[in-house]
């Protein structure tokens, strides 16, 4: 059964996900599933060296994403605010 | 004599853990009620670990978040339990954090709209240039000699 890992979308940002799953097809077909709630991102044909660590090490790989976009986020609603006063 | 009197009756039953938390043996997951720390504190306390730990977020409830470690090396329950307690200190610095950047946001955002778009007409080199150049004709007024310039005449009234 392929390897699948479900990501709330309250808590990972839904272009993050997006992205990363793109960098990830070298070693594997990735599938975003959209729900409600949730993204279901599933690896199938996964390259046996990386099959171990591989939904880990994209997890924390959307994580980083995630924080890294909601910090550009902020710093661009600051910017517009402060050009408001 | 004192007249401060302590409260020493408080059994260890009756402290409330505010932050739970389970190992597996190989992981460990820590309750977070979203209530008392943002979401912006746990994605700070979070990404810190990402460099020792594959790190995962789950919506266990409404307004709480579930924050899962499992180290990317070897590991045992202590090592487990002290990887929550770090992070719960974490969370707390993160809390912190948060609340000093949003008190201190106003004035970091005037001294940055202040320094963009300040007033002033000359631009700093301008006015630094105009000041040697006032310098060197109140000198030319004066015809004095001066130490600093003489290095230059000396040597060339030496040589002759």
């Amino acid at each position: 059964m392929a390897p699948e890992v479900s990501l709330h979308r309250s808590l990972y940002d839904d272009g993050a996900v997006e992205a990363v799953a793109s960098q990830y097809a070298g070693v594997a077909r990735v599938t975003v599933l959209p729900s409600e709630h949730e993204l279901t991102v599933r690896f199938e044909q996964v390259d046996p060296d990386v099959a171990d660590v591989l939904v880990d090490h994209f997890c924390n790989h959307v994580l980083a994403e995630t924080v890294v976009r909601r910090n550009q986020a902020e710093a661009t609603l600051r910017g517009d605010g402060g050009g408001t006063t | 004599m004192s007249d401060v009197s302590v409260e020493t009756s408080t059994p260890a039953e009756a402290l409330v853990d505010e932050l739970t938390w389970l190992e597996d043996g190989r992981r460990v997951a820590l309750r977070v009620d979203e209530e008392l720390y943002p979401l912006d504190a746990i994605y700070g306390a979070a990404y810190l670990f990402v460099d020792r730990c594959w790190v995962y977020l789950h919506r266990s409830a409404d307004k709480q978040v579930e924050v899962r470690l499992k180290p990317k090396g070897p590991t045992d329950p202590a090592a487990l339990e002290a990887l929550a307690g770090e992070l719960a200190n974490e969370l707390l610095n993160q809390v912190l954090r948060v609340r000093i950047g949003d008190s201190t946001r106003k004035i970091r955002e005037y001294y940055m709209a202040r320094a963009f778009f300040s007033t002033s007409t000359r631009s700093s080199i301008d006015q630094l240039l105009a000041e040697l150049d006032q310098e060197e004709l109140a000198q030319d007024d004066l015809e004095i000699s001066v130490p600093w310039d003489a290095p230059a005449e000396r040597e060339g009234g030496g040589g002759s």
